[in-house]
């Protein structure tokens, strides 16, 4: 049996804004287990990147606003705890790498002295205090660890010496120089080209098999969650429409949802040749629907669907918001 | 054969910055890129971030001045064409951008975005440019009363939509398409390229599809160039490429693109994880590349030669026939 590490329960999320109340999640669930590869797919405004913001408190309040739900790490809950409490579990528990590392480091500071920044910043609430030195040893020490080269050289050199890969390499010992047991990772690989792409997703795996690392993979691109994550969350439009392990979700999809997208990605392997995108676009969410989220753009929406939410239901060893999953 | 539409000879472009106090450098972003596209054409044009994918697109409109090169549009020499006749004949030519978000002016409606080109190419009256923008809105699927929203009040895939209108109605043979989809969700990426190939063969347009994505012109192009540090490394008909790829960088390229299929693999670590630097007299890829003879591929420069699978490829190592290596 693995330990829970976080449990997310029937999180709701709500942004008051001048327009009315955006309903940006509604009732999310989500489950790392220790050492646990999860990945959350779905398209703009899907919530997933809200949802790990969440998890970090890293939301301002206001204008966010929880109505309910439960962020459980490690049994106890974190949602609205107070900062100090949150300080203990961020970025030394829980640890986050953003998408773009073009612009998460600051370009007048050597990339060594914003880890080390970091690093301070950490120790200050571990009560622990190492001399420059000794940081400095150990942040290039985890530079080399993540396969930056001439660690020594790299810590020295501004931001705009490196190149996107070894930013986000940067970033990524940021994220583990408090030695976090989950890495959450948005988009980590979205700003970068292919072929480094390959590499940075490469590290996060040896990571995982390594340090025994949980990782929470966010993207938009079903081929990177499902090449390094043993399982899947599918999000619309603030909603978890299906989680399953990753193989079955490529194979046997259960939402309609997660069917169209599997259909609208194009592949290099593709025999059949077609492509088909999903009718319609996503709901605005000032204005959800009031039943089914995706029923407006489902091929298979009944009255049902438009009148009342499918809540999650178990088929086989997976998990899927639909009235008619599993019917057929 | 058929006569090609548009011709580039021997293309160059080298951008000069200035470094430090009196410092000079000069980049080759574009260097010897020959290439051709025949009327009603599909051509990628494939390559990493700084490849110089979009500048030979600038080029190949003049709306980059090339350093040197020849370009010629129905037989007649751009170079040599005044700038009035120049415009003239750009009519014919016509570029989406990829930002969707950027490339329309947030202060005009859509219909003024696609009226624009109409009105600047004058000799049309008011009453028939309405009419005209009318038929364009019906040609890209969006509802006429579309025609009085201002970009804020669309989505991604409707803005990408209105620029395909913006692009198409001064009715061009050939259309370049810059990473048309890449600031897309993929259930609209499906639906613009859907939309895209449908224009392509009712109006039997050339298109120059320009992007990073090997799968997306798997699906849209019948030829494929792909670049690598401002050259064309390979090209031939894409099924054929992508299916046996002979320049290592083509190989690099397909490893690393991840189709969302049960047990993907991750790309083998590149074996030189070489930083670009420079490349000497020799072959560009050389510091990356797993196939490398040195000392000769550092000091001779591969030219194109015919490849296995009927296109051309510019690499020393290529001629032994098909390897296992990289393909799908």
């Amino acid at each position: 049996m693995t330990v829970p590490l976080l449990e997310v329960r029937k999180l709701s999320l709500q942004f008051r804004t001048f327009d009315g109340v955006y309903q940006a999640l509604d009732r999310v669930d989500l489950d790392v287990a220790a050492g646990d590869t999860v990945g959350i797919v779905g398209e703009t405004g899907c919530g997933k990147s809200v949802l790990a913001k969440s998890v970090l408190g890293l939301l301002p309040s206001p204008p966010a606003h929880y109505p309910g739900g439960e962020i459980r790490w490690r049994g106890a809950n974190i949602l609205g705890a107070p900062e100090s409490r949150l300080r203990e579990v961020r970025g030394l528990q829980v640890a986050m790498v953003f998408q773009d590392p073009m612009t998460f480091l600051d370009p007048l500071y050597t990339v060594g002295d914003q880890v080390r920044e970091v690093v301070r910043q950490h120790d200050r609430v571990r009560h622990a205090r190492r001399g420059k030195a000794e940081i400095r040893r150990g942040v290039i020490e985890l530079f080399a660890r993540l396969g930056l080269r001439d660690a020594g050289r790299v810590y020295d050199m501004y931001p705009h010496q490196l190149s996107g890969g070894m930013r986000q390499r940067v970033l990524i010992a940021m994220a583990l120089s408090g030695q976090p047991q989950l890495l959450i990772a948005d988009e980590p690989t979205t700003a970068l080209d292919v072929t480094v792409q390959g590499q940075i997703l490469r590290l996060l795996q040896t990571l995982v098999e390594e340090m025994s690392l949980a990782i929470v993979l966010i993207s938009h691109d079903l081929g990177v969650v499902t090449s390094i994550c043993r399982r899947v969350v599918v999000m619309y439009a603030g909603t978890v429409v299906e989680t399953a392990a990753a193989s079955d979700l490529l194979t046997a999809p259960l939402h309609p949802y997660t069917r169209g997208l599997l259909s609208a990605v194009p592949r290099l392997a593709d025999t059949a040749g077609t492509l088909r995108g999903i009718p319609g676009q996503i709901p605005n969410l000032l204005a959800p629907p009031a039943g089914c989220r995706f029923a407006p753009r489902c091929p298979t929406a009944t009255s049902l669907c438009q009148r009342e939410r499918p809540e999650l239901r178990i088929i086989g060893g997976s998990a899927v918001a639909c009235h008619h999953a599993g019917a057929a | 054969m058929t006569s090609p539409l548009l011709e580039a000879d021997g293309l160059r472009k080298v951008f000069t910055t200035r470094s430090g106090v009196r410092g000079r450098h000069a980049n080759v972003a574009v260097d010897d890129v020959t290439l051709s596209i025949a009327a009603g054409e599909r051509v990628g044009l494939v390559g990493e971030s700084g490849s110089g994918k979009s500048t030979v697109a600038r080029l190949l409109l003049r709306l980059v001045e090339p350093t040197a090169g020849a370009i010629r549009f129905e037989g007649q020499d751009l170079m040599a064409l005044p700038e009035a006749e120049l415009r003239r004949l750009r009519r014919h030519m016509a570029m989406v951008f990829q930002n969707p978000h950027t490339s329309l002016h947030p202060r005009m409606t859509a219909a003024q975005s696609v009226a624009e080109p109409l009105r600047i190419a004058g000799g049309v009256g008011g009453e028939t440019i309405t009419r005209r923008v009318a038929e364009m809105f019906d040609l890209i699927g969006l509802p006429r009363s579309f025609r009085y929203r201002y970009p804020h009040e669309l989505s991604g895939g409707q803005k990408q939509r209105i620029s395909i209108a913006r692009a198409l109605i001064l009715r061009p043979r050939l259309m370049i398409l810059d990473e048309p989809t890449s600031a897309l969700d993929v259930s609209v990426q499906a639906q613009i390229l859907e939309l895209l190939l449908s224009l392509q063969q009712e109006l039997a347009l050339a298109f120059l599809f320009i992007s990073h994505n090997l799968a997306v012109v798997r699906y849209t192009c019948t030829r494929v160039l792909v670049m690598y540090r401002g050259a064309i490394v390979e090209q031939g008909e894409t099924r054929h490429v992508l299916a046996q790829p002979a320049h290592p960088y083509t190989q690099s390229l397909l490893a690393a693109t991840l189709d969302p299929v049960p047990g993907a693999k991750l790309p083998a670590p590149e074996v030189v994880d070489g930083d670009g630097g420079d490349a000497g007299s020799g072959c560009r890829y050389c510091q990356r590349c797993p196939r490398r003879m040195l000392p000769y591929c550092r000091e001779v420069a591969p030219v194109p030669v015919p490849a296995w699978h009927g296109g051309q490829v510019a690499c020393h190592a290529a001629s032994d026939g098909p390897s296992e290596q990289g393909g799908h």
